[in-house]
């Protein structure tokens, strides 16, 4: 290949400030750009749901089939002896319950964790879109501190502070038809937005005694939430820790919970990436247009080269050379302009939630880069810039020599 | 005596029309010997710049042989043609052709980097031939820089940095002044004697014509 020839004979300042190469290029970029971004949106969608799920419910969490666990410092060391990759594990309490305040009530899911290491810990803490300060919760009395989801938090009209009331309805033990609550009063010293519409609008979180209080449960619980080093290893290390404590306990990792979902949008991306593709091909339809431009507009020089000795697939490569050149302007501005429009994306969902929560499920999300995502859009835009490339580059090779040289 | 260099045997020449063949050349036999200067001359039409192009393995003939030193031209690809184009024959159009982007002195050594000699070396060279040809001040002007008598010399010394043993010229001081015209006419039979090279002209110019010991006339196609 005769890269001097291409740098002398193609490549110049002028031919790149072309409008028919400028119009090329910017089809190209935005082309990538949005293929990145939608790639982008689609695995920060995924990497959200997985984190608020993760959050809430950790990365593994294991039942005891049809009964509460009454000796959990037995069973926490044989979880623990499973493996080294587990980070954490902490006995929980799960409560179907009703919550009252301001005249009105709502449905929860009374979440009763150690305190001392709920209230320390960086994930409950990030999440915090409220905080009631230490001197404001000393004055409260007679109720006890709870994280409650934002949405809970709206439909009770629940300010920092406020004290509401939990009630879990229960059968009496007299008479099986007759119900008597138990209620307990907790104040807000949290309003989270844990980032999944199913939480923000269920979840509340207490201390695990308040929780076992409520339940009258003593010091048995309903299970174990566990967190690990590597969260895309819950699957794997859910099956060792089944093998281990043996069919009386039931072990389910987070891929579990929304498999559906998650498989839906793994789709969906493979979809979009397509149909994004189909943006990228019609652009290089511009490179193709170009390129026969250059091709007719140096074909008195093509055939001078060609009576000089450059051969068929001399010209071939030139013309390919100058295709992909230009393919590769305008994958670089794409993928600038890519991760520019993914960092704006954030921002801008910072300033004006553009999701609706209670559609999409999650009240926001992040574009995600995932490398091996920008490695496949060079990959698929390369491929399609060679093919456009190729018409043209073989159109000029294939020009009869003798034709070009009649005229100046 | 010299051996045939290049020859035609029963050359035909034909292009489709719409309901018709057009027939450019008929049937044309011709041996150029080494070191002879030789000239095609006839009326605008008759097909000499069409047998230079055969002649030079620009284009093809419909019907016929072309050889080199019994060599069947013919026969070989494109990419081959195109090889031997380069080492072994010069072109001078009636158009300079010099590529505008490249300078003189890029120009005259293009034949000699596409047939592989590093760039110093072919700049070397290239800037030997510009010298001769009174160039050596112009080297670095582009075309657009240069006259039209300088631009003529820039293509000859072009067609000769690849030492060939042919050079084919095509109406070569068609496009210029009397005064250059004669200057570049001077300087093809000065170079056919110094380097001893075949020289295959195509011409319109009576005058032109007269200077060479052999003289080919075309008309409809055939030599008279």
């Amino acid at each position: 290949m005769h890269f001097w020839l291409y740098r002398k004979f193609i490549w110049q300042k002028k031919v790149f400030f072309e409008p028919t190469t400028l119009f090329s290029i910017a089809g190209i970029s935005l082309g990538v750009a949005f293929l990145l971004v939608s790639m982008a949106g689609f695995s920060g969608f995924t990497r959200s749901l997985k984190k608020s799920i993760i959050d809430v419910s950790g990365d593994i969490n294991v039942f005891r089939r049809g009964n509460r666990i009454s000796d959990p410092e037995v069973v926490k060391k044989e979880i623990l002896g499973v493996s080294s990759d587990i980070v954490d594990i902490s006995g929980f309490v799960q409560i179907d319950a009703l919550s009252a305040h301001a005249g009105k009530l709502n449905a929860v899911i009374l979440q009763g964790l150690d305190w001392s290491v709920v209230s320390e810990a960086p994930e409950i803490r990030q999440r915090a879109v409220g905080e009631l300060s230490q001197e404001q919760a000393v004055d409260i009395i007679g109720a006890k501190p709870s994280y409650v989801g934002k949405v809970v938090a709206q439909k009770l009209k629940l300010e920092l502070g406020d004290v509401y009331k939990v009630i879990m309805p229960q059968v009496s033990k007299s008479s099986a038809t007759r119900v008597e609550p138990k209620v307990d009063s907790f104040y807000v010293d949290k309003i989270l937005d844990f980032g999944k519409y199913e939480f923000n609008q269920r979840v509340i979180v207490v201390d695990l005694k308040a929780a076992q209080t409520l339940k009258g449960m003593g010091s048995k619980i309903n299970g174990f939430r566990l967190r690990l080093k590597d969260s895309d290893k819950a699957e794997e290390l859910a099956e060792k820790v089944q093998d281990q404590l043996g069919f009386d306990y039931s072990v389910r990792d987070w891929t579990m919970s929304n498999r559906s979902l998650f498989q839906a949008v793994e789709y969906e991306k493979m979809v979009l990436f397509f149909v994004m593709l189909v943006m990228v091909v019609a652009a290089f339809f511009n490179v193709s247009t170009t390129l026969f431009l250059g091709v007719l507009r140096r074909y008195t020089q093509i055939s001078v080269m060609r009576a000089l000795g450059l051969k068929k697939r001399d010209v071939v490569m030139l013309f390919c050379a100058h295709g992909l050149a230009l393919g590769c302007v305008g994958l670089g501005i794409g993928l600038v302009l890519g991760l520019f429009f993914c960092w704006s994306f954030e921002k801008i969902q910072q300033i004006y939630p553009i999701m609706p929560e209670d559609v999409y499920r999650l009240s926001a999300f992040s574009a995600h880069i995932q490398w091996n995502d920008v490695f496949w859009v060079i990959v698929a835009t390369l491929v399609i810039c060679f093919i456009s490339t190729l018409a043209p580059a073989i159109r000029g090779s294939r020009l009869s020599p003798v034709e070009g040289l009649k005229y100046e | 005596m010299n051996s045939e260099i290049l020859g035609t045997r029963c050359v035909t020449k034909s292009y489709s029309m719409e309901k018709s063949q057009l027939e450019v050349l008929k049937g044309v036999d011709m041996s150029i010997k080494q070191g002879e200067a030789v000239c095609i001359m006839g009326v605008s039409g008759a097909g000499k710049s069409t047998l230079l192009h055969i002649l030079g393995t620009l284009d093809t003939p419909t019907l016929g042989k072309v050889y080199y030193k019994a060599e069947d031209l013919t026969k070989k690809t494109d990419d081959q043609l195109a090889e031997f184009r380069n080492k072994k024959m010069g072109f001078v159009f009636q158009f300079h052709h010099l590529l505008p982007e490249l300078t003189a002195l890029e120009n005259v050594s293009l034949p000699a980097r596409v047939g592989g000699i590093n760039k110093i070396d072919a700049e070397a060279k290239a800037q030997g031939l510009l010298n001769k040809m009174g160039l050596s001040d112009r080297a670095n002007h582009y075309p657009s820089e240069m006259s039209g008598g300088e631009r003529q010399r820039a293509a000859i010394a072009r067609a000769l940095v690849q030492d060939p043993e042919i050079l084919f010229a095509d109406e070569p001081s068609g496009n210029l002044d009397e005064d250059n015209g004669r200057l570049i006419q001077d300087l093809f039979f000065q170079l056919q004697k110094d380097l001893g090279l075949t020289l295959i002209v195509v011409t319109h110019d009576q005058d032109f014509a007269n200077r060479f010991p052999k003289i080919y006339k075309l008309k409809n196609g055939v030599f008279i």
